[in-house]
């Protein structure tokens, strides 16, 4: 699974989102939320995530400074008034704008019964609630949380009437690299693409192509989110998806990215399964980088398992490929992988040979945090092997490293191994 | 104060019931035929009275409680807290409540802040003892902080009681526990309060009065459950109580039965706009005008633009103070100085809007039918309409419905559909 660059909520081409809905609704909510000293409780309709997200950015510029709180609902977290969990810890008695997501996620785990009883509790704070929800769910709440909405304070309408440019905003983002430099970024696309994957099911003619793309960039943020019976199941889905539509590019990627998830759960067997049926398809379509990048899991579960020629083999392949297709991220990672299994065989200078090319490399692409990487995994293998004297100078490069780009536990993790 | 311009408005139209005393004064207006003024008639000359009172939502219930509160705090001890704030649960047990009566009197008996010089004397010692072992007894094995020994009686219990009302309202587990001991030592239970009420009584010289809200809100089956199954022991303690009934068991085939074990009942009409038979109700309409104008001032509102609101909210109070608010925010985005007509338009549609939601295809034929004159009958989709507010109660000699005005245009376009 890979992390790519930071992404933020915008609509194709830089268009204002409020060119797409009624800017009154946004005028007159702005006002309300701005003026409301005891707070005000409001219902957003929207019909589509990404537009969703660019009126709270646009919300969050025109209320400022006032604060504003994102409280994301589900299943697990369907209490409304858990928001107030997440506070810090002077902002429970100032005003504040709490934006409320996917409460139809939590409707079958007592969302209503929480927001209908604990209305007298949520009058206690001077925060204005807002919570975005879909027009079918308007008649739901008003119908099996009638106390809560008998004191709500307006209904504002954010959809997207032109169907031609729904279907546009919503391709724009399945087509969308994901990434993340923080969790609440994180949080954030999570909540886009679980809404847009809502979206996209409820069509009356899905497009199943999105769906699978959808899966994926879930899958991956559940993965690094420690979430993996989620990904897990959204790779399954995925599988059969890609199967279905013939799209053996995306029947590799996923068989791809199953074995990543075998490996996390200690399946090296699982795993080495999966990226020799993803080799196989990446061949047959004649993905090169994507045969390069199985090549390289394959070589690293070798490596694990100290099936040390094995593993060389797959490297130099993977190397081969990366050069051909002119990858260099993936050359660099590769030729840090074989200066550690270099060192692992004996040969001390084809080792710091292959370690100082993946740092320049890595130097020259910018990524800083893989330099700190390579250095760091170089000398903690030398401690394994018991030669701290020759692993120190490396475990306390990486630390200054990691230091320096703002990493001050990997840094201290690294200070610490160097004794 | 009323605002002085929209920007004030959209919060002196905020949506919540007044509870402060400075609210009241300044925004309470006496409504005609409200039963507040009879049922305090009714508790100053009897004792131990068990009152249901309902209304509609949002009809103006807790603001006329709270100011119940106020009129009567000379003659009565007055406990008045909502089971909704209290426990905090879905699923409101007997027990439960009968616990919440027993530990919002110890607390307000036994508050030094309250009484302070007068606990010792508001609550025999000996009594407070009682009270304590008995509270011990039942947390016994509980995670609860024991009470600090140094502290004085009344310190202990209060300390117990408030300890005991926040597990109540916070922990599922605490609560089920104390549900079961309760239900098995409920007699108990109702002893030590009618204790805690005589002594307070006798010293206080003022009637103790529970006021008990937001029944009405909680499940219907909830509801209908604790009435009907467990009015004995909801009417045990010897003091005077006030429970909130939903309005939508006031029309059930049950409501005699649980009618026959309560005192008094009450209804909060809404105000009316018109009479049966459809002329207007200068009163009402007056009474609506001095809450619109209690809440802003009188030159920020166009005649004509109040009108066609106060007709909108169908008398409910709470319903015109929501579209006072919708429209002042509708002013103001159009860069108006004062509420007009179109800006009461916009409010109203937004209003129609939430009730249309509600509607489905089998409730439009009920609505026409009634609209055109007909009698309804009391049946399951008529005691939805009125729980939803599509159908609105009014008082004349007798009660009669009558159909939301706010829905009268969408009943008319349904109508002409081919």
């Amino acid at each position: 699974m890979e992390r790519a660059t930071l992404t933020r909520p915008t609509l194709p081409g830089g268009v204002d989102p409020l060119q797409l809905v009624p800017s009154r609704e946004f005028d007159r909510l702005a006002l309300l939320l701005s003026h409301s000293e005891q707070g005000a409780w409001v219902f957003c309709l929207y019909n589509t995530a990404p537009v969703r997200d660019a009126i709270v950015e646009a919300l969050r510029a025109r209320l400022d400074p006032l604060p504003v709180y994102e409280f994301t609902l589900s299943p697990q977290q369907p209490n409304p008034r858990d928001y107030l969990r997440h506070l810090p810890a002077d902002a429970a008695s100032r005003r504040a704008v709490i934006f409320f997501y996917d409460a139809w996620r939590a409707f079958d785990s007592g969302f209503f019964g929480y927001l209908d009883l604990q209305r007298e509790q949520f009058m206690k704070a001077p925060h204005s609630l807002v919570f975005w929800i879909h027009d079918a769910d308007r008649a739901a709440i008003a119908r099996h949380a009638p106390n809560f909405f008998s004191r709500h304070a307006g209904v504002f309408d954010f959809r997207v009437t032109i169907p031609e440019q729904v279907e546009a905003i919503r391709g724009f983002w399945v087509a969308q690299p994901i990434g993340w430099d923080s969790v609440e970024e994180r949080d954030r696309q999570e909540r886009l693409y679980v809404g847009l994957l809502a979206e996209y099911e409820a069509d009356e003619e899905p497009d199943q192509a999105a769906i699978a793309e959808l899966l994926g960039k879930l899958a991956n943020i559940w993965y690094f989110s420690d979430r993996l019976e989620e990904a897990g199941g959204a790779l399954q889905r995925r599988l059969e998806l890609t199967r279905t539509l013939e799209d053996r590019s995306g029947e590799a990627n996923t068989h791809l990215a199953l074995g990543q998830l075998a490996i996390r759960r200690y399946d090296l067997d699982g795993a080495l399964e999966r990226y020799e049926e993803a080799l196989r398809l990446y061949r047959a379509v004649g993905d090169r980088l994507g045969e390069a990048n199985t090549l390289k899991a394959i070589g690293d579960v070798l490596n694990f398992r100290k099936e040390l020629d094995g593993a060389l083999e797959r490297y130099e392949e993977a190397l081969r490929l990366y050069r051909a297709v002119g990858d260099r991220l993936g050359e660099a990672n590769t030729l840090g992988s074989m200066s550690r299994l270099a060192l692992q065989k004996g040969d001390n200078d084809q080792a710091r040979a292959l370690l100082q090319q993946a740092v320049s490399l890595h130097t020259a692409i910018g990524s800083r945090y893989d330099v700190a990487v390579d250095l760091g995994n170089f000398g903690l293998v030398l401690r394994n092997m018991g030669r701290m004297e020759e692993a120190r100078p490396y475990l306390l490069q990486a630390a200054e490293v990691f230091e320096a780009i703002g990493l001050t536990e990997r840094a201290e993790k690294h200070r610490q191994a160097a004794g | 104060m009323s605002a002085t311009s929209l920007e004030e408005a959209l919060n002196t139209f905020h949506p919540a019931p007044l509870r402060s005393e400075e609210e009241l004064n300044l925004y309470y207006v006496e409504r005609p035929l409200s039963p507040l003024d009879r049922m305090a008639i009714q508790l100053r000359s009897r004792q131990r009275l068990k009152v249901l009172f309902t209304g509609h939502r949002i009809a103006g219930k807790t603001t006329e409680l709270n100011r119940l509160t106020a009129n009567l705090v000379d003659s009565h001890f007055v406990v008045h807290f909502s089971v909704l704030d209290t426990l905090n649960a879905y699923d409101v047990h007997y027990a439960d409540l009968m616990l919440a009566l027993a530990t919002r009197l110890f607390q307000r008996a036994t508050d030094e802040r309250l009484f302070p010089r007068g606990v010792g004397a508001l609550v025999q010692e000996k009594l407070l003892e009682d009270v304590l072992l008995w509270l011990e007894k039942r947390i016994e094995g509980l995670q609860f902080i024991p009470s600090p020994t140094e502290m004085s009686l009344s310190g202990r219990v209060n300390f117990l009681a408030v300890q005991m009302e926040a597990k109540l309202s916070t922990e599922a587990v605490t609560r089920q526990a104390l549900r079961e001991r309760v239900s098995m030592h409920l007699s108990e239970l109702v002893e030590k309060t009618n204790y805690v009420v005589g002594e307070v009584e006798r010293k206080a010289q003022r009637q103790v009065l529970f006021i008990v809200e937001d029944i009405d809100k909680l499940d219907l089956a909830n509801a209908r459950d604790l009435f009907l199954e467990h009015a004995r022991s909801l009417t045990a303690v010897r003091a005077s109580i006030i429970y909130t009934f939903p309005v939508a068991l006031r029309y059930s085939p049950d409501f005699p039965h649980v009618a026959a074990n309560f005192d008094r009942h009450f209804i909060l009409p809404n105000v009316r706009l018109v009479d049966r038979k459809g002329n207007p109700d200068a009163q009402g309409r007056q009474t609506l005008e001095q809450v619109f104008y209690r809440r802003i001032d009188r030159n920020l509102v166009e005649p004509e633009a109040l009108r066609r609101l106060i007709e909108a909210s169908g008398g409910l109070v709470g319903t015109l103070v929501r579209l006072g608010g919708l429209a002042a925010e509708h002013a103001l985005v159009d860069g108006k100085q004062t509420i007009d007509s179109e800006s009461a338009e916009h409010a109203i549609a937004e209003i129609r809007g939430d009730l249309r939601a509600l509607l489905r295809k089998e409730d439009y034929e009920v609505l026409r039918r009634r609209l055109a004159g007909e009698e309804l009958f009391n049946e399951e989709i008529v005691r939805e309409l009125l729980y939803t507010g599509c159908l609105l109660e009014y008082h004349n000699d007798e009660p009669w419905t009558g159909v939301h005005p706010i829905l009268q245009p969408l009943l008319k376009e349904w109508k002409e559909r081919p």
